[in-house]
Formats: structure tokens, sequence, C-alpha cells
């Protein structure tokens, strides 16, 4: 059996490791995606005050720290069994859209866009944001750090710091905003709504304009028909901040929505002796293995999934947006998982419509923004969408707050066993026997799972010491072929 | 004539509740705890917790940084202080966040007219555990802490006599 390597994964936060393991007739004949799993979370929690969690919960991750922080307060709402004024859900919510701006855009720009923009054939140095820049102009980056400007302008004059907001505690918030900031705030929402606009004309243009690309997200190789889920409010459309989750089927049917509170009647984890991380399936369909259908309980949790769960979008032109996306890929559901990138920009337009619309909000200045909580805290759960999947918190407490038990399910770990199958899909159909494995071939394999945007960070800022992209290659002995190195 | 005061950012790097990814904090927490008082106000100190283009957006408007972080080379005794500049970094994919390396963000930086510092000196101090949720140090690490201080301080000094 030949055995190939990709290890660190390039441009995943983190250092997850792909293996793909060879038959005699050169033709996959398995994968693995491995993820090294961040120890102790429960433990360092417990005998903490639970409101200190949406503090402590931001710091898990340095990359969505504003949706830990979410998550954390609304399950410590529901610990202290309190509901924040009207005023407080939308500050909070405000705060999350201005987030979600700057994430969205970051990732389009930086992360998953350089495959389109560049292509996947480009060699690896340039598919970055400083080949997007050199491709699409200069200006549009300046346009890119003024969109990073502005969502971080809005997350700081709601959540007290630029990074890691500080003030969500149970029953709403420490502080509001000014008429002045909230003047602000529209105006950078306009502003928003324009370059969200340009974006979605840009990935229009480069990718929907091209046919390859179009041939390539529509084909067999990056598709599973799985469940999707996604965060929906009162009418069923899509929500970040609030609601419940929905839950539809392969075929496109609602099977159900869940309340935070009730996610352990729909969530369960399945266990595989070569990880530690556990995969999160449906509990009513059942875990049937690493497979599509809707016999099979493996679910997805993205931009995508979000827009598959819901019946729309709450803003009008995203609505729009929304609409074109289906009527272009077919109808609804929408499988294809590398149109997970075009889902993202419809959110990008929605976050920077909701953004004018919380700041236009007559409620959004008054300082009505806290309930002082009254009751016994005993158990609570919260749930956000955070850009890369569903966000789960599960607090237990005694009768003084102080937590006993805290559970966490992460973005991107329910989306564990569709990016395994996603990643097995792409080398199956890539590599097949007597094929000379290359570069870009190894992309295409990378960015099945890249369209998820997964993250695994959290000792991401310490520095690596060597580089990561190694592609080993052994034949059926165990003896080494051959070994492709990129800045090793 | 009197000569420009170069304006210095001294940054602690990573994430102070993931054991040794803690160190860069702890190491400017200390300069600032024993010898802040000390220190030329065109020095600023902060922590920060990302890497990548919002590394890169903080480093604006200054002429000269000193980061501090973990680094885990596995070729060196945990504890190890290592001097650095960004061309012992790989060029790409190294300290990504969510987004870009660090040289990448500041060549994009500059490219759009950003004041980034001319000079970048990185003290990394070799960590063993990177996986674990705790606010303390590992042993190892924690006597690496006031010395890392001390080599940064003499960094300083360097720079200011020169």
């Amino acid at each position: 059996m030949q055995r190939l390597s990709i290890d660190p994964i390039t441009r995943l936060e983190g250092h997850g490791k792909i293996e793909i393991f060879l038959n005699e007739d050169g033709n996959v004949a398995n994968t693995y995606f491995q993820i090294p799993e961040l120890r102790g979370f429960e433990r360092f929690c417990v005998g903490r005050p639970v409101e200190e969690m949406p503090l402590l919960t931001n710091r898990i991750c340095g990359v969505c720290p504003e949706a830990h922080h979410m998550a954390a307060a609304k399950a410590a709402d529901a610990v202290y069994h309190v509901d924040p004024p009207r005023p407080a859900k939308l500050l909070r919510e405000l705060l999350y859209s201005g987030f979600y701006f700057t994430d969205h855009t970051t990732h389009f720009y930086a992360l998953g866009g350089p495959d389109f923009v560049m292509g996947p054939d480009a060699p690896v140095a340039e598919r970055n944001i400083l080949g997007v820049i050199h491709k699409v102009g200069l200006e549009i980056g300046g346009k890119v750090i003024q969109a990073r400007k502005y969502g971080h302008t809005i997350v700081e004059y709601i959540g007290g710091r630029k990074v890691h907001p500080c003030t969500s505690i149970p029953g709403g918030l420490t502080k509001g905003i000014t008429e002045e900031q909230r003047q602000e705030i529209e105006k950078m929402g306009h502003w928003a709504i324009e370059f969200a606009q340009f974006t979605l004309n840009l990935f229009n243009e480069i990718v929907l304009g091209n046919k390859a690309y179009v041939d390539l997200i529509l084909g067999d190789i990056y598709t599973h028909r799985t469940y999707s889920i996604g965060l929906v409010d009162e009418n069923n459309k899509v929500n970040f901040y609030d609601g419940n989750v929905s839950v539809v089927s392969p075929d496109g049917e609602r099977i159900g929505k869940y309340a935070p509170s009730e996610y352990t009647d729909w969530i369960a984890e399945h266990v595989e002796p070569w990880t530690y991380l556990k995969f999160p399936y449906l509990k009513k369909v059942g875990w049937k293995g690493f497979v599509d259908g809707k016999d099979s309980g493996v679910y997805f949790a993205t931009p995508l999934s979000r827009l598959n769960a819901a019946d729309g979008m709450a803003t009008p032109r995203a609505q729009e947006e929304y609409e074109k996306f289906y009527s272009v890929l077919g109808g609804k559901p929408v499988h294809q998982r590398l149109a997970i990138h075009w889902a993202r920009l419809i959110e990008l337009l929605y976050a920077a419509e909701r953004i004018v619309e919380l700041a236009t909000d007559p409620e959004i200045t008054s300082d009505n923004f806290h309930k002082i909580p009254t009751e016994t805290p005993t158990e609570g759960v919260g749930i956000v969408e955070a850009p890369r999947g569903t966000l789960t918190h599960h607090y237990k407490t005694d009768e003084r707050g102080v937590v006993t038990m805290a559970n966490l399910i992460v973005g991107t770990t329910n989306n564990y066993a569709p990016i395994s199958m996603s990643i097995n899909k792409a080398a199956t159909s890539l590599i097949k026997g007597g094929t000379v494995v290359t570069e870009p071939m190894l992309n295409m394999v990378e960015m099945a799972f890249r369209a998820y945007d997964p993250c695994f960070g959290c000792a991401t800022h310490s520095l690596p010491g060597q580089m990561p992209l190694e592609v080993t290659i052994r034949d059926a002995d165990g003896n080494l072929v051959e070994v492709l190195k990129q800045y090793c | 004539m009197v000569s420009k005061v170069m304006k210095t950012i001294l940054l602690g790097l990573g994430n102070p509740i993931l054991r040794d990814d803690g160190v860069g904090w702890q190491v400017v927490q200390a300069i600032e705890e024993h010898f802040g008082k000390n220190l030329p106000p065109e020095i600023e100190i902060d922590c920060f917790p990302l890497g990548g283009i919002s590394l890169m957006e903080r480093l604006i408007g200054y002429d000269r940084a000193i980061l501090v972080d973990a680094i885990q080379t596995k070729q060196s005794p945990p504890g190890t202080i290592s001097r650095l500049t960004l061309d012992d970094l790989p060029s790409i994919h190294a300290n990504a966040i969510h987004d870009a390396a660090l040289k990448d963000a500041l060549e994009f930086g500059r490219k759009l007219g950003a004041e980034l510092p001319q000079e970048i000196v990185i003290y990394a101090i070799e960590a063993v555990d990177l996986w674990e949720f705790d606010e303390k140090l590992s042993p190892q690490l924690e006597t690496s802490v006031m010395p890392a201080a001390r080599a940064v301080l003499a960094e300083i000094d360097n720079w200011r006599n020169s």
C-alpha cells in the first residue's frame, strides 16, 4: 500500500493532517483526516463563575472570539433563566453582524478566494492575498482593510474592545451605544452593503463567468448529499444570533427544528479509533458510517447548509441573491460543497444589510440594555451560528452560579464527518492508478475541505518550526518512493 | 540636531489560557511589572492574541517592533530563547491566523501604503505543550520568562544606544 501524507494542511488553522493510503494499483484505498485535540477545556471551566464564561471562552480561539462570546453569553442567560431586554439583543446582534462582515470578507479575499481568483493550478506561493491583489488590483486590497476596520469598530463600540469583546453578561450588556456611534455605524453599514455587492459582482465575473470553475463547482467531485443545519428566525429566515436550529434532509424536507435546550435530543457523537475528535451526527437518523443519503445521520453546518436549512434571507438584497443562487445551481438544496464560497458572500451581504437595519432600529440607543437576573442559576444552552458552523455552549452550575459542567460543540466539529468524506471523494476522484501526484492535484484535494473553512486553532500564534506541506509516497512494502516538499 | 524618536512596540503574542502559548504574554507582563517605570515613553507594551493580517494592522504606525512568542521546533530544549527576524520564518503559512502569514500580511500592508515597522525582531521561546488549556506555563518555561525579559530589554537598550 502506498501512503500520501499532506501534513499539515496549507492555510489551515492549527495542525491538521491528511493521510491518503493507496492500494497496489495506485488507487485510493482510504483517507484519514486527523486533528490534534485541544485538551482540558471542561476542567479549565469548572469552578469558575458562569458570568466569566463569555470572557473566558472567547480566548479559546483567535479566529472567532465573538462567536464564543455570544454563545457563552446566551448560555449564561439561560443558566440564570433571564431573557435580556430587546435593546440588549439588538446590540448583541449588531456586534455580531459587524464581526461576520469582517470574518467573511477576510475569508473570501485571503483564504478561500485565492483558489478561484488565482485558480487551483496556480503555484502555491501565489494562492494567497498577495496573489489576489496582484490580480484584482491594489484598490481592492484597500477596501478589504477598510471593511475589516469598520467591522472591528462596530465590535469595539458595543463589545468594549476590538478583539475579545467583554460586555455581554447574563441578562444583557454592561453598556449601550451613543447616538453619535449609532450614526457612524449606520454610515459604515451603507458602505458595507456596497462592498458586499461589489464582492458578489467580483465573484460573478471571476468564478461564474468562467465555465471551468462552474463545471468544477457543479461536478461530482465536490458533491455530497447530506443533511443541512442552520439557525433560523421565527419566519425560517437565516439568523446568525438567535432562533432555533432547522434540520433539512438531503431532499430538502425540513425534518424539524430544535431549541438550544433540546440539542442533546438531536445531536449525538460517534467515536472512531483513529482520532480523538468525535463525529457529531443526527441522533434521530443514526450513524451509518461516512456515507451520503437520507438514511445517514451525517450533516453539515456551513454558510451553504444555513441557506439550505432556511426558507430565505431576512433582508431584501440578500434575498435576491439567495433566489439567484438556487436558480443558477438548480434548486434547493444545493449539495455542491464548493458553493459554500458563494453562499458565504450572500451571507456577507445579509450581514451588511442587517448592520443598517439594526443601527436604524429606534431602540438601539436605549439604555435598557440589561435585566438583573433574579432566579437561582441551574443549567443552560446557548447557540449561535459561528461563521464556520453552528456553535453550541452548554453549562451546568451550582446554586451560586459556579460552573460544574461545560460542553462545547464548535463550528468545525460539526463538519468533521463531511470534511472527511469530501477529502476521500476528491482524492478518490483525482488520484487514479498510474497518475503522477502533482501539487495542483493535491491542492484540489485540499480545496475539498477548505470550502468548509475548517478551524482548529488556538495555539496557532506560536511560530511553527518548519514548513507545512510534505507529501510522502510509499510503496506497498512501506519503502519510501518519493518525498515532495514545499517550504520545508 | 535632535534625532527622530523611534516609536517602538513590544508585543506579547499567543493565547494566555493555552499553557505554553501564553509565554509571550508572560514575558511582556514581567517587563511591564519589573521594568515598566524605567522604560522610555516611546515604547508601547501590549499583549495581542492574533497573527496574520490582524497583527499587521496592530503594527501600523510604529518604526520598530519586538514580538515575543512561543515556538515549537522540537529541535531545541524546552525554554530555549531564540532571537529571530522575519527572514527566519517560512515565507508563507507560518504564523497564519485564518488569513495570511505575517510576512505576507506585512507585504500586503506596505503595498497599500501602511506605515509599518522597518525593523521587526522576534524573541521565540521553545514550548512544550500548546494543546492543554491552562494559565500556567510548563515548569521548563517558567524559568525562561525573566531571562527572555532581560534579553528583550537588552535589545531595547541596544536600539537606544545605536
